[in-house]
């Protein structure tokens, strides 16, 4: 647990939080603020947390490799 | 999404506009070598739990400067008039965050939180699983993989729990196969999970894509990963060296899709027809077997027979034992019941060039098709499959070498039915 990065467990929550509303629904939909999720990069060394983006104009992708 | 790095290059250039990817796909490193290729530079995010409970993918959202996300779908041809009109002259959204869904904060533990912030095991389970592999993190040890995994099997297990959760404790379970700590069975029984979180939730795409990562060609919407040989080769052609895919790619994940199974198109021989060879008991290669359904299963539109399947087997040389490579690769024979369709019976093993690698073949098999015409078909699930895997293998020790057998069934079983939750396709 100590090695647990407090912003992941925000975003744990908040995946909870809505999943009791809708739980098929998108945590990312129109009209809503981003939530708290901190996820890390894909090579490992660093972790960005969504919610820490305000203040700036983003494009949000969601995609896959193939 | 080369299109959108190219079209966002000038903004995000000049500060105007950040870019940030996220991927859920089980393993990192191939959507890393994707963005080497492209040249792709801005950030893209882990997600292979689908913690933004996110249905399918591409999904291409803007974000204003109040970090509320824009209603309106974004067309990249028109992306730069789109920005000006919808980023630029509009107020930031600051007025609709009172009115959105909550999004708690919670403090860390370690300050203490409110009664309010429940966290529940489940997810503290896979920040585990996410975390432990970050660079500077230790591998996750065996003992902690086993008391991860069982939380979310008894999450996913719970009463009226979330599909998601099903999905979720298989993405661990392959997390696990994919480590040293693997444990026999777990791929299998992370694509059984997938699919019960898919049989409950047939419209959820994430997770019928990582079922067809897996799956049979007939299943396949598309080839997942043949690009990478290209990228590999571009990338060292210009002088570059390619980020390493360190989970092996199976045949399936780069196998094009296909709308017939090949018929077959030679008789093959067996090998060892009189079962003379010596048998391994498991003693010194151990093989394991994984079944991945077509997920036409969870779908009343697709007419694919239950248990049209692609069957993974993978040879394991155990401690002190390894492949003699220069011996040529493992066959493996393969027995189908009477009346299913597999192209070949005599299949040969890929050849890694470390000789303490796993060796994989894969191979696909079809039940008879129903006659619509006729009566209904005699059950023919579930349905074993036989076969025998021919190697090489060499004790370290002694050096001693051995051509050995080892005979194995796979059996073949429709998924478990589930209640509906009202949410499929």
């Amino acid at each position: 647990m100590n090695l647990l990065p407090a912003a992941l467990l925000s975003c744990l929550l908040t995946g909870s939080v809505s999943a009791n509303q809708d739980r098929s629904a998108s945590l990312l939909q129109a009209g809503e603020p981003l939530p708290s999720l901190t996820l890390p990069t894909i090579d490992g060394t660093g972790s960005i947390d969504l919610a820490e983006l305000r203040g700036k104009k983003v494009l949000l992708i969601q995609f896959a490799s193939w | 999404m080369p299109v959108w790095h190219e079209k966002t290059r000038a903004l995000r250039e000049s500060g105007d506009l950040v870019v940030i990817g996220i991927t859920q796909e089980q393993h990192p490193d191939r959507c890393r070598l994707f963005a080497q290729w492209q040249g792709i530079d801005w950030p893209i995010l882990w997600d292979p739990f689908n913690l933004t409970n996110s249905s399918a993918v591409p999904v291409i959202l803007a974000v204003d400067e109040a970090g509320v996300i824009r209603p309106g779908r974004l067309d990249v041809r028109r992306f730069e008039e789109q920005f000006e009109q919808d980023w630029m002259s509009s107020a930031p959204a600051e007025t609709r965050r009172a009115a959105s869904r909550p999004y708690p904060h919670i403090a860390p533990p370690s300050e203490g939180a409110g009664p309010e912030t429940k966290i529940s095991s489940a997810q503290v389970a896979m920040s585990r699983l996410l975390w432990s592999r970050t660079n500077g993190e230790a591998p996750m040890d065996a003992a902690t993989y086993e008391e991860v995994l069982k939380t979310l099997d008894q999450a996913a297990r719970a009463p009226d729990a979330d599909p998601a959760l099903a999905f979720q404790h298989g993405v661990a379970l392959r997390m696990r196969y994919d480590s040293e700590a693997r444990q026999p069975g777990d791929f299998q029984r992370a694509l059984d999970a997938w699919m019960t979180a898919l049989m409950r939730r047939p419209s959820q795409y994430i997770w019928r894509r990582r079922i067809q990562q897996w799956g049979p060609r007939l299943d396949k919407p598309y080839p997942f990963y043949d690009w990478v040989e290209e990228a590999q080769q571009t990338l060292r052609s210009h002088g570059q060296q390619p980020f390493p895919i360190s989970v092996a790619l199976s045949g399936a994940e780069v196998a094009t899709g296909s709308k017939e199974i090949p018929l077959r198109s030679a008789e093959d021989t067996h090998p060892d027809p009189t079962a003379a060879l010596k048998r391994d008991p498991g003693k010194l290669v151990t093989l394991e077997t994984a079944v991945c359904l077509h997920t036409g299963v969870t779908s009343k539109r697709v007419r694919e027979p239950i248990g049209s399947s692609r069957i993974h087997l993978i040879l394991r040389p155990a401690a002190g034992a390894h492949f003699e490579p220069a011996a040529g690769p493992a066959k493996i024979w393969i027995e189908v019941p009477k009346g299913w369709d597999t192209p070949r019976q005599l299949l040969t093993a890929s050849s890694p060039s470390d000789p303490e690698a796993a060796l994989g073949a894969e191979f696909e098999v079809r039940p008879p098709a129903p006659d619509l015409q006729g009566p209904p078909p005699p059950p023919t699930l579930p349905a074993s499959i036989r076969g025998t895997a021919f190697y090489f293998v060499c004790e370290d020790e002694h050096g001693e070498c051995q051509f050995l057998a080892q005979d194995f069934e796979v059996v073949v079983r429709a998924p478990d039915v589930v209640e509906e939750t009202g949410d499929g396709e």
